[in-house]
């Protein structure tokens, strides 16, 4: 009888979410050490909305890869929809049209990942490897190497507005997706169907699950995701070129496994993503703190990821086991 | 010859998790021996077998070659005495040529150390016409047959010398032309000098060709006799020997007249044709037939998974559209599939998650939300119904035997309240307790006027529990036995399709 | 003999769609722009190929055996900026040497790869992005930002990728990468190891069953990848006449995952020929200098490379699909 309660116990703590957590405590400390200005709330608030508009599309991109999809793309779809925005509105557009307009086209390079990903069959490593590179492409074809600027004072500066005076909207933003979507995969059955999808989709087909339409919704998702990310960045910047979030694919998912979601999927947390977001905001601001060179940075997230994803691995094998 | 059997096991256990297999099998062969393995599914057979070969370490035991005590950790080592391994369902290399399915593994090569292809494709020519094939060796082996990649695989096996060779079920979906050529070849190898172990259901082949029989029962050696001083009878009885009083039966129910459920003329190409039957509510058709000739399929193209070409499916007489298993589901027709690890259950998820998973409107509250509460009524009014034995139902079902898991998958199905129920081999793999449960469970639906579909390759299991009976061979079928008509002889001969 | 043929048609059938492709896009390119028919162009597209198809090569072969390495770009750019580290310090300094250098840091960077890979058994997508970063990283900490500039490379180096400095007119990277690559298609049709390297791809556990280390021949792949790109190393400063430590072999992986896709390499695992990633390679160097000549902003590159891509492999999709059913008919 002891021996399964201290198992049960030992199985709620030690889930994959823990290495992320762990690396949260270790990164505070270390930036605290690094630098005293590190724990400055404000400090930290102020620069957080840099990477928002990637977690918030890494929270959509969890749910994408609990249900066993990838999606290289994102990045490339987030600067599209930033210069089709900004194009749209040099070309005399007003920017409340603009917005609807930018959420849609977010939409919509999500659904083409999405139906061909479906239709095909084709794994989605690979359609979204070309898809990636094909809307980067037409956001250069787009905007060229200039830049646009020059947008309505209302729409600029979203990260400078501030909730109750203190947190930035994108952040308030972000929690709310977060708390939202963790609700929506835990506690309801469209989030039982994403997991099944992911952990064995040959069952969910047997258990007449529409496993296409679930992918085809997820791919949805995190357009749209895109889209309110490619707004808020032309917001944030103020401006729009071809070259914003380049990488930024890999911060994504960096981020969600990170978060102790399994590449195989089947299994994930938005609270995990979430999580693993603040760390990178965390090492990136102490690093940047110090100024350690980008190409450093680099290495430093390159080497978290590869000891959180062993880490992580080995978790998700204990939580196996029962 | 020596004093000592070339190969010997003794003492093997084996488990898997908590699911004991074997309980301390001797097993011994003799050099230029045709040894069979008979007993029912999920006696061990193909455990035992699997541990001889390295696939699977035993939990406890001792191998012996010829006389010395070995280890064997890999299929590498089994490799290195001789021995080779012909499965069920063929290994192949399906992008690649059959002379390199042949060879791979024990590739020739030159002085040179590159790879001898000349030399290769000489013996493999040889090696097939041996066989009785007629192929080019450079073709690929994508788009044989299931017979035709298994003399390749025995020509992999005959290439690399082997002389110990094992063969599980390698009859199943054999024709009966092809079955008889197998085994002239495996006379032929005997007089080789090859030694070869022969898993198989099929006790009227291995009459005709073994030496002797080793029968297994629920992980257990039942005895080891010499084929020609047992009957078929023989050993039927030391297989089932050990099963708890008789065979449960069919009970006398109430059948509707009119018929609820029926299919006319349903093909899919490739896999059946023109496939006609009816089932009234209350009643059990069986479906009989060879592996592989197209029972499951039928099952699959019912439920919506796999497509329909020709035919239809009809619901008190008027035509229905199933497309998919939402479909199926909608008209009240649950399928439980015969695998239910890779096919039937969330083998990582809990019991209740299992359960409700396919009556989500059960449990589902405004906007989707899960409602625990009627979670856990739904999950425990089956775990009772169908007297499930688990911890919590919260726990894995993968944690569970197989047949407590075979219930869960059962009781996911009975949560639609379908009228209309598939059971895919619905025994498979669970021990001897669990499956009588099992067909008192069948019984009691049919009692509340299901109408009930049974494929299953247990003959016995079909022969006793059906009202109507139909025959599959090859994708066709050859019969529709009524109750009066149900016998071993008609379903076995139309499963062969003799006459 | 009937199959022979059979086996003949299956396999051109693809490479001749590629080269058929090229065809028609040179044609259409020369008729757009009549310049575009000089043997100068040609040599260019020529020239395009010798880096990228080496890494190509390397990234097939991971594609065969069921792995995908992201991280090859990183590797021969870590490579490069060694090796122009070593003009830097020394002009001198014999080409042979660097040579091995170069080759020798691409099959420690690719061993990393291969251990952590089969050591945790993790995706190597996954794990190779972080040692993209990582080497990429590495090569500030260790060989500082700066850029290598042109004068430190010398001046036999540079001229491996002139055509003028060849005996043929082709230039000597061209000659040097091809007949890599047919070393490479040697070793993958005739030698024991290439055979299994297809194996593992088409089936692992009947691999294993059969007595072949999955393992191992992985962790080979890796290494031979990542020598392969650090080899291509010396050949890209030749090309390109300068290190960029930054940019250099950046993107490379995805346009050599492309080349190798297009030419016939499926991502299932087991299937690919040497002769497909060399003419998907040509295709892409056709397209990458018409785009130029055609005067079609080079904005559009990476447009059509992700397009081709997809289509590449909807095709290729499609072939398989009718060739399965054809057979089952």
């Amino acid at each position: 009888m002891e021996n399964t309660k201290k198992n049960s116990v030992a199985k709620k703590i030690l889930r994959p979410e823990l290495s992320i957590f762990i690396f949260f405590i270790i990164s505070i400390v270390a930036g605290t050490l690094i630098s005293p200005d590190f724990l400055d709330l404000k400090y930290i608030l102020s620069t957080m909305p840099l990477y928002t508009e990637l977690g918030i599309i890494a929270l959509a991109f969890t749910y994408l890869m609990i249900a066993g999809e990838i999606d290289l793309s994102v990045a490339s779809a987030l600067t599209l929809v930033s210069c089709v925005s900004a194009v749209l509105y040099q070309s005399g557009m007003s920017m409340e049209a603009v917005i609807p307009i930018g959420l849609l086209l977010g939409l919509v390079l999500g659904l083409f990942n999405g139906i061909l990903v479906t239709v095909t069959k084709i794994p989605s490593l690979i359609i979204t490897l070309g898809s990636m590179s094909m809307y980067r492409g037409l956001a250069q074809v787009l905007i060229g190497d200039g830049s646009i600027s020059g947008f309505p004072e209302w729409f600029v500066g979203i990260d400078r507005m501030l909730l109750f005076g203190v947190v930035p909207m994108p952040i308030v933003i972000f929690v709310l997706l977060t708390v939202i979507m963790e609700i929506i995969l835990k506690k309801t059955f469209f989030g039982r169907k994403v997991v099944a999808v992911g952990s064995q989709p040959q069952v969910a087909v047997y258990s007449a699950v529409h496993v296409d339409r679930v992918k085809l919704v997820l791919f949805g998702l995190l357009g749209l995701s895109e889209g309110i990310a490619g707004l808020m960045s032309l917001s944030r910047l103020g401006l729009a070129k071809y070259s914003i979030g380049v990488g930024g694919e890999l911060d994504i998912i960096t981020m969600v496994l990170l978060g102790g979601t399994a590449f195989s999927g089947g299994r994930g947390s938005l609270t995990g993503t979430a999580l693993a977001f603040l760390v990178i905001v965390l090492l990136k601001t102490s690093m940047t703190l110090v100024n350690l060179r980008r190409m450093d940075q680099l290495l430093v997230i390159g080497l978290m990821l590869i000891i959180v994803i062993i880490l992580t691995d080995k978790l998700n094998k204990y939580q196996d086991q029962s | 010859m020596s004093g000592h059997p070339l190969l010997a096991a003794k003492g093997i256990y084996k488990s898997f998790g908590k699911h004991e297999v074997l309980h301390g099998v001797d097993f011994d062969l003799r050099e230029g021996e045709i040894h069979a393995l008979i007993g029912e599914n999920g006696a061990g057979k193909s455990t035992l077998l699997r541990i001889l070969f390295g696939v699977h370490k035993a939990s406890a035991g001792t191998i012996e070659y010829k006389g010395e005590t070995v280890r064997i950790n890999s299929p590498m080592d089994a490799k290195s005495y001789g021995m080779a391994m012909i499965n069920q369902e063929p290994q192949v290399f399906s992008d690649m040529s059959i002379l390199e399915n042949i060879f791979l593994g024990h590739l020739e090569l030159t002085s040179a150390r590159m790879v001898d292809y000349k030399r290769m494709e000489k013996i493999a020519d040889g090696l097939l016409q041996k066989l009785g094939l007629n192929m080019d060796v450079h073709s690929k082996m994508m788009g044989l047959s299931v017979a035709e990649q298994q003399m390749v695989e025995i020509a992999g096996a005959l290439s690399s010398n082997a002389s110990i060779i094992f063969m599980d079920e390698p009859t199943a979906s054999l024709t009966p032309d092809e079955v008889q050529r197998l085994m002239d070849l495996i006379r032929r190898l005997k007089s080789e000098g090859k030694t070869i172990v022969y898993i198989s259901h099929r006790l009227e082949e291995i009459k005709q060709i073994s030496d002797r029989v080793t029968v297994l029962c629920d992980g257990k050696k039942v005895g080891c006799y010499n084929t020609a001083e047992i009957t078929i009878d023989d050993m039927i009885c030391s297989m089932i020997g050990c099963t708890l009083g008789e065979m449960i039966k069919k009970e006398e129910t109430e059948i509707s007249d009119e018929p609820h459920f029926a299919v006319k003329g349903l093909t899919s190409n490739g896999a059946f044709s023109n496939v006609t039957f009816e089932v009234r509510r209350g009643e059990i058709l069986g479906i009989a037939g060879l592996m592989g000739s197209g029972r499951t399929e039928i099952a699959r193209t019912i439920f919506g998974v796999m497509k329909r070409d020709a035919g239809t499916i009809e619901i008190d007489g008027k035509p229905v559209v199933i497309n998919s298993p939402i479909d199926a589901i909608r008209h009240g027709i649950a399928l439980v599939p015969e695998d239910r690890h890779g096919l039937g259950l969330f083998l990582k998820k809990p019991i209740a998650f299992n359960t409700t998973f396919a009556a989500s409107w059960k449990i589902k509250r405004k906007l989707g939300f899960i409602d625990r509460k009627r979670e856990k009524d739904v999950t425990e009014k089956y775990v009772e119904q169908l007297k499930t034995k688990l911890t919590s139902i919260y726990h894995n079902v993968g944690d569970l035997s197989g047949g407590n898991q075979q219930k869960v998958s059962l009781a996911k199905w009975l949560a639609t309240d379908p009228d209309v129920l598939i059971l895919d081999e619905p025994t498979r793999g669970i021990d001897v307790g669990a499956k009588t449960e099992v067909y008192k469970i069948i019984n009691q639906l049919a009692r509340d006027k299901k109408c009930i579909i049974l494929i299953s390759s247990e003959l016995e299991e079909v022969l006793a529990l059906s009202d109507r009976i139909v025959v599959m061979y090859e994708g066709r079928q050859t019969a529709l036995f009524d109750r009066s008509e149900i016998n071993e002889v008609n379903v076995l001969a139309a499963a062969h399709d003799f006459a | 003999m009937k199959a022979k043929e059979k086996r003949l048609s299956g396999m051109a059938l693809r490479e001749v769609g590629v080269v058929a492709i090229i065809l028609i896009i040179y044609v259409i390119g020369c008729l757009i722009e009549p310049r575009f028919f000089s043997f100068d162009v040609l040599v260019n597209i020529l020239l395009f190929t010798p880096v990228l198809l080496l890494i190509s090569l390397g990234e097939m072969m991971e594609i065969i055996s069921q792995n995908l390495d992201v991280s090859v770009g990183s590797i021969m750019g870590f490579a490069a900026t060694v090796g122009g580290a070593i003009f830097r310090y020394d002009k001198s300094f014999p080409i042979i040497v660097v040579f091995l250098v170069t080759t020798g840091i691409g099959v420690v960077l690719g061993l990393i790869n291969g251990l952590l890979v089969t050591r945790f058994k993790l995706p190597s997508v996954i794990v190779t992005l972080g040692t993209m970063n990582i080497y990429r990283g590495l090569i500030f900490i260790l060989m500082n930002a700066k850029q290598i500039d042109n004068m430190y490379i010398p001046q036999n180096l540079i001229a491996l990728s002139q055509p003028m400095k060849s005996v043929i007119g082709i230039p000597y990277t061209v000659i040097i990468a091809f007949a890599a690559a047919a070393l490479v298609a040697l070793f993958l049709r005739r030698f024991k190891t290439g055979r299994e390297i297809y194996a593992i791809g088409c089936n692992r556990e009947a691999a294993e069953l059969r007595g072949i280390n999955a393992t191992r021949i992985s962790m080979l792949v890796f290494i031979i990848a990542g020598g392969l790109s650090g080899f291509a190393a010396m050949l890209f400063i030749s090309r390109v006449g300068y290190v960029n430590p930054v940019t250099a072999g950046s993107g490379m992986e995805f346009t050599a995952v492309a080349a190798a896709v297009i030419g016939g390499t499926s991502m299932a695992g087991g299937v690919g020929t040497t002769l497909g990633t060399v003419l998907g390679c040509l295709l892409l160097g056709v397209i990458y200098n018409s785009i130029s000549y055609i005067g079609i902003s080079g904005y559009w590159q990476d447009a059509i490379y992700g397009a081709i891509i997809i289509i590449a492999v909807i095709i290729e999709k499609l072939i398989k699909t009718r060739l399965v059913k054809g057979q089952e008919a």
